[in-house]
């Protein structure tokens, strides 16, 4: 993958890095780091399988990262449902009966 | 009957190092030969100019893709020591040559293997010192990462 289609990445999921040269980019929900991934150093291709691993996407929904049709929301939607996000409290159904 | 293809891993100290030049002393290799793990080559990546210590475990039969698969123990900081080699598997693709380590889904990439393996010693550095300094906050599948890592990497130094 070219180097900026990673950045369209960092930008629509919002990875957090720092200016220090980091190799890494961190996905996080809700004050929890859910995945990373490794940014860009140069202008050279970047092994396109290997960051869809690290992103726990498969195919058709790391190709809608990149184009328009996944969005910030819609990722963290996948990873709930892969059990990598786990709602909070706040956000989880009331079981309580009234 | 011991043969030289009954020869395991398990016969070399993980951090046994040695420049590679050819097989090792007392053995041949005869042209075409299957190279498995009995010609266990050592190096220090010499080839490709870096420092790692490497430890190519085995070869494919002639005419097959290489199984390139290395132990990789370098010195990736000052601060921690790996105790334990990672096992990596250096794939190649159209974007490049890439080292990758399954066991924790970590990779380092170049334009060949040199810079691949330079890049992971890297990465897996900067890995390790933010997961510990993130513990709190790792999710469950980083914290089995960081776990893993904990496995092989030991901090020398803060």
């Amino acid at each position: 993958m070219k180097v900026h289609e990673f950045s369209k990445l960092e930008t629509k999921l919002q990875l957090m890095t720092r200016n220090s040269g980091d190799r890494l980019a961190w996905f996080e929900h809700e004050g929890k780091v859910i995945t990373r991934t490794k940014r860009s150093h140069g202008n050279k291709d970047l092994p396109e399988h290997l960051i869809r691993q690290q992103l726990k996407l498969n195919e058709e929904q790391f190709s809608g990262l990149i184009s328009c049709s996944v969005t910030r929301d819609d990722y963290v939607e996948i990873l709930t449902k892969k059990g990598l996000i786990v709602p909070s409290d706040a956000a989880k159904p009331s079981t309580e009966e009234k | 009957m011991h043969t030289d293809t009954d020869q395991t891993i398990s016969e070399f100290t993980p951090f046994e190092t040695a420049h590679f030049a050819g097989p090792r002393p007392g053995r041949t290799l005869s042209p075409g030969s299957h190279q498995m793990v009995d010609d266990l080559m050592f190096s220090s990546a010499a080839a490709d100019n870096t420092n790692e210590q490497v430890h190519r475990l085995s070869q494919m039969p002639d005419g097959m893709q290489p199984k390139d698969e290395l132990l990789f123990a370098p010195a990736i900081d000052p601060r921690l020591k790996i105790s334990s080699p990672f096992r990596v598997q250096i794939v190649r693709s159209n974007d490049g040559i890439s080292a990758h380590i399954a066991e924790i889904e970590e990779f380092g990439h170049g334009a060949n293997r040199g810079e691949a393996l330079d890049d992971l010693g890297k990465t897996i550095a900067e890995l390790y010192i933010s997961l510990t300094s993130r513990r709190e906050k790792l999710s469950t599948d980083l914290a089995g990462v960081l776990k893993s890592l904990e496995e092989h990497i030991i901090r020398v130094r803060t």
